[in-house]
């Protein structure tokens, strides 16, 4: 065990650590300056129950009837040994694809119980390299349910793709199936942009595989095929798109993870987040401490983390608390560049605190603001 | 945003209550709204749940669609619902003259307005309009058509939503925060919920921010929809839609899982229903600024135009908008926003106010008046171009040249001959370059008095809708020409059960 999983350990405390999932991977990229998400994140602490610990609401709860509707639209596209998918994804890639071999990588080992993640991915591997080696022109391949290996702070996490579709070309392409709509030919941009970070997660780690064989990354696509629902019903439909950005951006997300030690040489020493379960599995950490402890790791709270964090609800009250602008949005903490706090913004305009040499314009600018305020008050304008 | 919106903000944190952004209301407000909350079912795309509707405050009428199964009927009702609030709109109408290449024409008096809870409930709408314009009219079923007809108005109304101050359909979240300021973000302003609550607190509430922690408070915060919230899905829908579907496998009566699902609905509307009539109130006694009457009528006669042209024609829009159309959607949508900017400024000082921070207007004293100036005109006759001088302390980023407006004299027009920085303030010399009539026949009114305090916006750009090509000129590079009716990307599709 290295050193740093050993100070991240502590951090974690006595439960096992959470495996990082594309969707987590992909939450990284959504605020990834914060400092306490990156540790927690590494650490593999789990988020939410930090956050039942403490009393928050869960702004990140799951739907069962979202879960229930993508799982059944999934099993209706990946019926049949795959066959609605082979029509789809020859148009969506403009490809003369007479039939393809389709392999559960599910199923491989026993028929009943789902097979170990090692397993799968052994067996993932084991058909991608075979896939990837043989004569490009034999084999057209869909793997369901592949898992791959991805290295996320000197950890190997398990990643689970929907489909990986090899095709003529020596090319890999990630194929995401997901169950928000395609309406006359548009979809929601944020759901396609979360979607592509995630299979940009996929797409990073099936390159690793592939370059830890000596094949150049190229062979893996950077389009991204997404299947989801057409218009209103649930017959699927395929798009391309280019996930290049969302590529470029995790993996430099991914890169910023190695300043762990950095981070981690910032805390006190012995700094935990250990819920101290006792006999029952209920956390006996007293609530203070462990507020106290999440106190010492530094935040990067917006309004926006409600979507991505489970911390959402502590950190606003800790920036509510500090007076922090950028509690009140994006666009107060922007307008204030250099100043943090509402405190500091009010007593300068009002004159009761004198600007450093960088706040003088942004003062200017706060006063005048004032004195056309305060003349709409008193009737003059 | 401006940063005077941005240090009301601070100040509203500060103080734990909000403040106006505004005098006036800019939005017209029709005495009979249409209020309508909207849930969909999670999962299929704009499947509706449950649609709370109503002119009445205390009788508001619940419409659920069953868990599974056809929703025609539920729309049917909804339809007939919707579309009897429309024809009650059209019951009078006026005369208008001719007017310039204009024929006489008439007009109703009144066109339809429906405020929903937030802008996400007008983009639900839009997709339920997409989904229902195409669904095929089936003679044998009277519904079909009155499903057809509401997908049509949805389109028009959601359609309308986009222009800036338009009042057809409002998303009362946008609406109250045109009005007021909260010590909160943006993001938790898109709850009506808390956002109410900082601008109208309750009573026993020591302020705003007190009254929306309060509001936030997950054992009584409903959120207004159109997506419920997971805890609602899974504690409550879950197990309803497990019973409903045993029912059905099983042969057996579903009514009574259709009664509690109703009722469980009621409950988790009601809130928000009420929510709205407060915000309707609150908004009604704001006085009205002088344009909204204006775009009001505009209003009616784009009303007026989308009857008419559903009882001669009344193919449904195209899917999507081909190159022209588009073209021509975007152009309104600019204009509007920048007549609805340029009419506020006109209306309301703290528009202006707004403005004047954001270098976009200046506001100062007249301390000197030059009545008599005239130039010398193209033809050699002399011009009256009477001068003045204002005084401000605003910090100023224009440049000699840049033509102004004056919400004081509507009709005149001004240019900046010349900026001389002073010691305290900087004075700005500006000719009158529109509505003092000619050398003749003077209009004196145009002549600010000395000592007067007056603001003075940018001019917005003259306004001509640019020419397009005709429909049937569109180069195919830009998708060729219009398919007139929908694709057909639905047969037989619309109704499948989910
Ligand atoms: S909620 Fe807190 S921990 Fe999570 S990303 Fe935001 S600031 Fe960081």
């Amino acid at each position: 065990m290295s050193s740093l999983d050993a100070r991240l350990g502590v951090l974690r405390g006595t439960a096992p650590p959470i495996p990082h999932s594309a969707r987590t991977l992909a939450a990284l990229t959504a605020n990834p300056t914060c400092d306490r998400r990156s540790l927690i994140d590494a650490a593999g602490i789990d988020k939410a129950a930090l956050a039942a610990h403490l009393n928050l609401p869960q702004p990140l709860r799951k739907s069962q009837l979202a879960l229930d509707y993508g799982l059944a639209f999934e099993h209706k596209v990946t019926a049949q040994a795959g066959a609605p998918l082979v029509p789809l994804l020859r148009q969506a890639l403009a490809l003369t694809l007479p039939e393809a071999s389709y392999q559960d990588v599910n199923s491989v080992g026993s028929d009943d119980d789902k097979s170990s993640l090692q397993l799968r991915h052994a067996h993932t591997r084991s058909r991608i390299l075979s896939a990837a080696h043989r004569r490009p022109s034999q084999h057209r391949t869909l793997l369901d349910h592949p898992v791959l290996h991805l290295t996320v702070a000197g950890h190997q996490a398990y990643l689970e793709p929907d489909i990986i579709a090899f095709h003529r070309d020596g090319v890999f392409h990630v194929v995401e199936i997901k169950s928000f709509p395609v309406i006359h030919g548009q979809s929601d941009p944020l759901k396609v942009d979360a979607a592509l970070t995630q299979a940009a997660a996929y797409v990073l780690a099936l390159r690793e595989l592939l370059a830890d064989d000596g094949l150049p990354p190229e062979r893996v696509s950077d389009t991204v095929i997404l299947v989801n629902p057409r218009n209103f019903t649930q017959h699927p439909t395929a798009t391309p798109y280019k996930a290049y950005q969302q590529i470029k951006s995790l993996s430099r997300h991914l890169g910023r993870l190695r300043r762990l030690p950095e981070l981690l040489d910032k805390l006190p020493p012995h700094t935990t987040l250990d819920l101290a379960p006792g006999p029952d599995g209920k956390p006996t950490r007293p609530r203070g401490e462990l507020a106290a402890a999440l106190a010492t790791v530094p935040a990067r709270y917006t309004p926006g983390c409600r979507h991505h964090c489970d911390l959402a609800f502590h950190c606003r009250t800790e920036a509510r608390n500090q007076r922090r602008t950028a509690a009140l949005g994006t666009k107060v903490r922007d307008d204030l560049a250099g100043i943090d706090t509402i405190d500091t913004a009010l007593a300068l305009t009002d004159g009761q605190l004198h600007p450093a040499r960088d706040q003088k314009d942004i003062t200017q600018a706060l006063q005048q603001a004032q004195r056309i305020y305060a003349e709409l008050q008193t009737g003059i304008a | 945003m401006s940063l005077l919106t941005s240090l009301l903000k601070m100040r509203a944190a500060d103080t734990g209550n909000a403040l106006r952004a505004s005098q006036l209301r800019h939005l017209h407000l029709s005495d009979q709204p249409l209020m309508l909350l909207a849930m969909t079912r999670t999962g299929p795309a704009a499947r509706p749940l449950a649609v709370m509707l109503g002119t009445d405050p205390h009788r508001p009428q619940l419409l659920v669609a069953p868990p599974s199964g056809s929703t025609t009927s539920m729309l049917a009702t909804l339809a007939d619902a919707v579309t009897a609030y429309i024809d009650a709109c059209q019951r009078h109408s006026e005369h208008l003259p001719a007017i310039n290449n204009k024929p006489a024409r008439r007009r109703y008096t009144d066109a339809p307005q429906i405020l929903v809870p937030n802008p996400q409930t007008v983009q639900h709408l839009k997709v339920l309009g997409d989904d229902l314009r195409f669904r095929r009219v089936d003679d044998q079923n009277p519904d079909s058509r009155a499903v057809q007809r509401l997908g049509h108005w949805l389109t028009y109304l959601t359609d309308r939503a986009d222009i800036p101050g338009s009042a057809a359909l409002i998303p009362m979240t946008s609406f109250l925060s045109m009005h007021w300021v909260t010590g909160q973000s943006p993001q938790e302003d898109e709850d009506l919920a808390t956002l109410l609550a900082w601008i109208d607190p309750p009573r026993h509430a020591a302020s705003g921010r007190d009254a929306a922690y309060e509001a936030e408070d997950p054992a009584t915060h409903r959120p207004a929809g159109p997506a419920t919230d997971a805890a609602f899905d899974n504690d409550h829908l879950a197990p309803l839609f497990d019973a409903y579907a045993r029912a059905r496998a099983q042969g057996q009566d579903q009514a009574r899982t259709l009664e509690e699902l109703e009722r469980l609905l009621a409950a988790y509307l009601h809130p928000t229903w009420d929510l709205m009539w407060q915000a309707y109130t609150l908004l009604q006694a704001l006085p009205e600024a002088k344009s909204s009457t204006r775009r009001w009528d505009h209003e009616r006669t784009v009303f007026t135009d989308e009857c008419v042209y559903l009882a001669q024609d009344g193919r449904p829009r195209p899917a999507r908008d081909q190159a022209v159309a588009a073209a021509v959607r975007l152009a309104r949508m600019e204009h509007g926003a920048a007549a609805f900017a340029a009419e506020r400024a006109a209306d309301d000082p703290f528009a202006r106010a707004e403005l004047r921070t954001t270098g976009e207007a200046f506001g100062g004293t007249v301390t000197a008046i030059d009545s008599k100036h005239t130039l010398r005109g193209p033809t050699g006759r002399p011009q009256w171009r009477p001068r003045f001088t204002v005084s401000t302390t605003d910090l100023l980023r224009m440049e000699p040249g840049q033509l102004l407006a004056c919400h004081a004299y509507r009709k005149a027009g001004y240019k900046i001959c010349e900026i001389t920085p002073a010691d305290d303030d900087t004075l700005v010399e500006l000719e009158i370059t529109a509505g003092m009539g000619h050398a003749d026949r003077p209009n004196y009114d145009v002549l600010p008095e000395a000592g007067a305090f007056l603001v003075f916006t940018i001019a917005p750009d003259p306004y001509r809708m640019p020419e397009f090509p005709a429909r049937d000129q569109t180069p195919w590079t830009h998708g060729g020409p219009p398919a007139d009716h929908p694709d057909h990307s639905n047969e037989g599709e619309g109704e499948e059960e989910q």
